[in-house]
């Protein structure tokens, strides 16, 4: 049985009467790492910032480790390590004394050992006392890392983790993620950028307009894929569109999904039948310039549920 | 909360602010004592006269001067004189002498003004500038409540003033005694009161009540600057308000004079800003004593740290 470290239950924040964030649930497990996607102005920072206790929520639950928030605070805050935004510091003052000041907050006693074993963690060992404003902002999100796991927290949440940060940096944090998974610590991330959501995370939680519209698993949905039906782009010769369509339309394992610019057809079928598939077509007569599986990207998942919402919203309108 | 404490105390001696602003104190004694010694050296009079001799030769001539002329305000002038005179010489108060001790007396409090004016500055950009720089969302997702650190912070400015106070109160004994010598803590001296009776004391007594009626003003500064850069969050307003009761205070008098009548006047806290005035006189207005001066303030306290407390518990922190 896994635990659960995070459940938030019904969440909403209501400010000048209009909803930022409007009855957002969900679970956490743990060692599990949860994305939490959406545009600008979804309502992810908000909810975050009503997890950590930085906006009072108007109304709903939050749970860590079993425990109400509004009951005991102070014992789920210390379960919670948190980058909220840009990390800040002391920038007068070393990565080290920084770290000192965060070590002192804790609830329970953090050796020097432990200071030490964190910043050999996230890298920092030649720089940790220098000052942090001759830090570079990868730095800094590293510091930022090492000042939210140095209490060992159970949960860690990251507020848009990635801004800012260089593709090495990006990749860095990803896996550090991994490890700390791993080591059965969970993660809450927030970010506006899919793809890398994909490579960083186990679930997504999709919010929009303060709503949350979907949460899906991305590792499950990519085994159903492979099996029931794959994405597949086929390219053809600009005057054998109609003749491949013709093909298609004759073989009832492949489904013509959509028509991409030109002389590129979007195929939905099982990953087997591929070679099956280009010998008919070669067989039909059809030039065959291309034919290559695609994985359906977080994007177009997320492109999909919005633009069903807005098409829902304009029948409702008309 | 102790850790809290311990943090405020290291960030605040890790910004130059604060040791610029300590370097500041012991400059300005030393102009304040340049200043003080030319002006000695110009109207001391000869040394080996015997004082007592010199008072009473001056109150013979101001007694000829009433003999023979009849201007009313040089008559008036002359018994002021002989009354002043006599007093010094009945309580014993050389009006000339001057040590280390009579030093202290008189320059102490002009030069903690500037106490006044930095713990101004360091009250209100405590708070405010960790908000602006986004520190402030570390601090308040760590195990405490928000008012421990609002506390942790004001304990440390009202820490930082008693450090300057302690400091300047060290300069102006170490100068005092190399430029003026070593005097006795109960050398005799006299506290002008521009309406009412003199009064003739000695510097142990009347130094002490000074200084911690200074302390109580001080902390009203404090308080008030603290609490304005909270509910106002901003540093800029809450230097400027700072200030601007700073100087306002030493214009009070007039105030006083001219508002003193009305009935809503002793419950501006503006007049009584000025409580080391109490040393000399015994009502700032009819009615209005020592205690009803401390209790207006202290009304106006609490209603500043409840209201800026209460705020800082519940806003969200975007």
């Amino acid at each position: 049985m896994s635990q659960t470290v995070l459940e938030i239950n019904e969440l909403t924040k209501q400010l000048n009467r209009k909803n930022i964030v409007h009855n957002a649930s969900f679970q956490m497990k743990k060692g599990e790492i949860l994305g939490l996607l959406g545009p600008n102005g979804a309502g992810k920072t908000t909810t975050i910032r009503m997890i950590v206790g930085l906006i009072k929520k108007t109304s709903g639950k939050v749970y860590i480790n079993g425990r109400d928030l509004d009951e005991e605070g102070r014992a789920c805050k210390s379960e919670i390590g948190a980058i909220v935004e840009n990390p800040a510091f002391y920038d007068h003052m070393s990565g080290y004394k920084n770290l000192e000041q965060y070590a002192r907050m804790a609830k329970n006693t953090i050796s020097k050992k432990r200071v030490n074993e964190v910043v050999e963690l996230v890298k920092l060992t030649g720089a940790i006392h220098d000052k942090v404003k001759k830090y570079s902002l990868g730095m800094k999100q590293r510091l930022g890392v090492a000042q939210a796991i140095l209490h060992e927290p159970a949960l860690l949440i990251l507020d848009e983790p990635t801004n800012g940060l260089d593709p090495k940096g990006i990749r860095d944090l990803r896996d550090y993620l991994r490890q700390l998974a791993d080591n059965g610590i969970s993660t809450l991330v927030s970010s506006h950028l899919l793809s890398e959501m994909q490579l960083m995370c186990d679930r997504v939680v999709i919010m929009e307009k303060g709503k949350i519209i979907n949460i899906s698993n991305i590792h499950e949905e990519e085994e159903t894929e492979s099996v029931a039906g794959q994405l597949v782009a086929l390219r053809v010769a600009d005057n054998h569109i109609g003749l491949a369509q013709e093909v298609i339309a004759g073989v009832k394992e492949v489904t013509l999904s959509q028509r991409e610019n030109g002389s590129v057809l979007l195929l939905k079928m099982p990953y087997d039948f591929l070679p099956e598939l280009n010998r008919r077509l070669v067989q039909g007569g059809v030039d065959v310039f291309g034919l290559e599986s695609r994985r359906s990207t977080l994007e177009d998942k997320f492109l999909a549920l919005t633009s069903e919402k807005s098409d829902e919203l304009q029948k409702e309108a008309t | 909360m102790l850790p809290l404490l311990k943090n405020e105390w290291i960030k605040l001696w890790n910004k130059k602010q604060t040791w610029i602003f300590a370097a500041a104190i012991v400059v300005i004694m030393f102009a304040i004592t340049a200043i003080y010694y030319s002006f000695i050296e110009e109207t001391t009079v000869p040394q080996g006269q015997n004082w007592e001799i010199a008072l009473e030769t001056e109150i013979a001539e101001q007694e000829e001067i009433l003999a023979n002329e009849n201007e009313e305000w040089v008559l008036e002038s002359a018994e002021q004189k002989i009354e002043e005179n006599e007093a010094l010489l009945a309580a014993g108060v050389d009006p000339n002498i001057t040590n280390n001790m009579t030093f202290m007396n008189e320059t102490l409090l002009v030069a903690a003004s500037f106490i006044t004016l930095f713990s101004v500055i360091a009250a209100s950009s405590i708070v405010s500038s960790e908000i602006d720089n986004g520190t402030m969302k570390h601090l308040l997702i760590r195990p405490f409540e928000r008012w421990q650190f609002l506390l942790a912070k004001f304990l440390t400015v009202v820490g930082f003033s008693a450090a300057l106070f302690v400091l300047l109160v060290l300069v102006n004994l170490i100068l005092g005694t190399l430029f003026f010598g070593a005097g006795s803590p109960s050398t005799p001296v006299m506290e002008m009161n521009f309406d009412g009776n003199n009064l003739y004391t000695t510097v142990d007594k009347v130094l002490p009540q000074k200084s911690g009626l200074y302390f109580l003003n001080l902390l009203m500064f404090i308080i008030i600057s603290f609490s304005i850069s909270i509910l106002f969050k901003s540093q800029t307003l809450a230097v400027g308000i700072g200030i601007f009761i700073l100087f306002a205070t030493s214009i009070s008098q007039a105030f006083t004079a001219l508002l003193g009548e009305t009935a809503w006047y002793k419950y501006v806290f503006l007049p009584h800003m000025d409580l080391p005035a109490y040393v000399v006189r015994d009502e700032l207005l009819p009615g209005v004593g020592l205690g009803f001066s401390v209790g207006v303030l202290a009304v106006y306290a609490l209603v500043f740290i409840g209201a800026s407390t209460v705020y800082f518990q519940k806003r969200d922190l975007a």
